[in-house]
């Protein structure tokens, strides 16, 4: 069942992002291919510190890694879509904030579903966590639109 | 953090000398290829190392092998697949694009980067980079084919969108 709800979750943000879309594909294909990368290391490192468990089950396995390389690079894509067009800097750090607070959500859920278990994580590591991914993943925009711009 | 190397030997000296060589490689050749398409081919090559040890060597559900001195995720293997992973595919990338290779050639090309890989990788597993428990050459053999083939897809299909959003592709 968890499988199946992370399956229409990522088709519902797919639709989505199909309509509203107004990054380019290959600025899409950078950020897409990086947040599976951070996720992974933190999610390894964390575990090998027993400070996370990823669940032993075929399903909730499963589940861990379409999350990792599915549905956040496509929740982080569809924020960078509402961001793109924002120049006001206190605009865009109340919708990050509010995107850390859905991605703290999300996290929260995953938990709750069995996906993973924490052994010994506060509120405030995620929440500190997950504001440093979504600036990180800003410069990181902002690097490579800069770098595609120079060479047009 | 990562965990560190339980003994200092041959594995972890594979390791720096193929970085040391790569990064020198790197240096000195010639850059033709755009710099984002480089970033993305980065990318793509330590997502792709990333997710594949994930899937295949985490402790469950597979398995089939370990790497370095322990389960767990070394700096080596951070290592490996930041730098080492993503470099070795964009000299891939880079020949690929530069050569503009067609038809019979582009298959001998990637023909010739499995089995570049697979004497990397068997030099590799001599050295107790990897170590196999249910995976062998032959297995590594057909995950090379369905990599090479899915790496030969994303670079004609990021070539496309370069030349549809940024508009000056030319090969290199």
């Amino acid at each position: 069942m968890v499988i199946v709800g992370i399956l229409l979750m990522i088709l519902i943000g797919v639709c989505i992002l199909w309509k509203i879309n107004k990054l380019k594909k290959l600025e899409i294909a950078a950020i897409w291919l990086l947040i599976p990368i951070i996720i992974h290391d933190v999610a390894v490192v964390t575990s090998n510190l027993k400070i996370i468990e990823i669940a032993k089950n075929t399903e909730m396995y499963l589940s861990f890694v379409m999350i990792q390389i599915l549905l956040l690079p496509l929740l982080l894509i569809l924020f960078f879509n509402t961001y793109i067009d924002i120049r006001s800097v206190p605009i865009r750090t109340i919708i990050s904030l509010c995107l850390v607070g859905i991605l703290l959500l999300v996290e929260y859920t995953f938990e709750w579903a069995g996906i993973i278990t924490y052994k010994n994580v506060n509120l405030w590591a995620s929440f500190v966590f997950w504001l440093l991914t979504v600036f990180v993943l800003s410069m990181f925009q902002q690097f490579f639109l800069t770098s595609l711009y120079k060479e047009v | 953090m990562f965990t560190m190397p339980v003994h200092f030997d041959e594995n972890e000296w594979f390791i720096l000398i193929v970085l040391s060589l790569l990064v020198v490689v790197f240096w000195l050749m010639p850059r033709k290829m755009p710099i984002s398409l480089s970033i993305l081919i980065m990318l793509f090559f330590a997502f792709l190392g990333r997710i594949a040890d994930f899937v295949l060597a985490f402790e469950y559900p597979l398995n089939f092998y370990d790497t370095m001195d322990t389960k767990n995720y070394d700096l080596f293997d951070f290592i490996t697949y930041s730098i080492i992973y993503p470099l070795y595919g964009y000299f891939f990338a880079d020949l690929y694009y530069r050569w503009n290779l067609k038809g019979l050639y582009r298959i001998y090309y990637i023909i010739g980067w499995i089995f570049l890989s697979l004497f990397f990788e068997h030099i590799a597993s001599l050295l107790n980079v990897f170590h196999y428990n249910r995976w062998n050459m032959f297995s590594s053999f057909l995950a090379y084919i369905v990599t090479f083939l899915i790496v030969i897809f994303f670079l004609e299909q990021i070539k496309k969108w370069y030349n549809r959003e940024v508009g000056k592709f030319k090969d290199v």
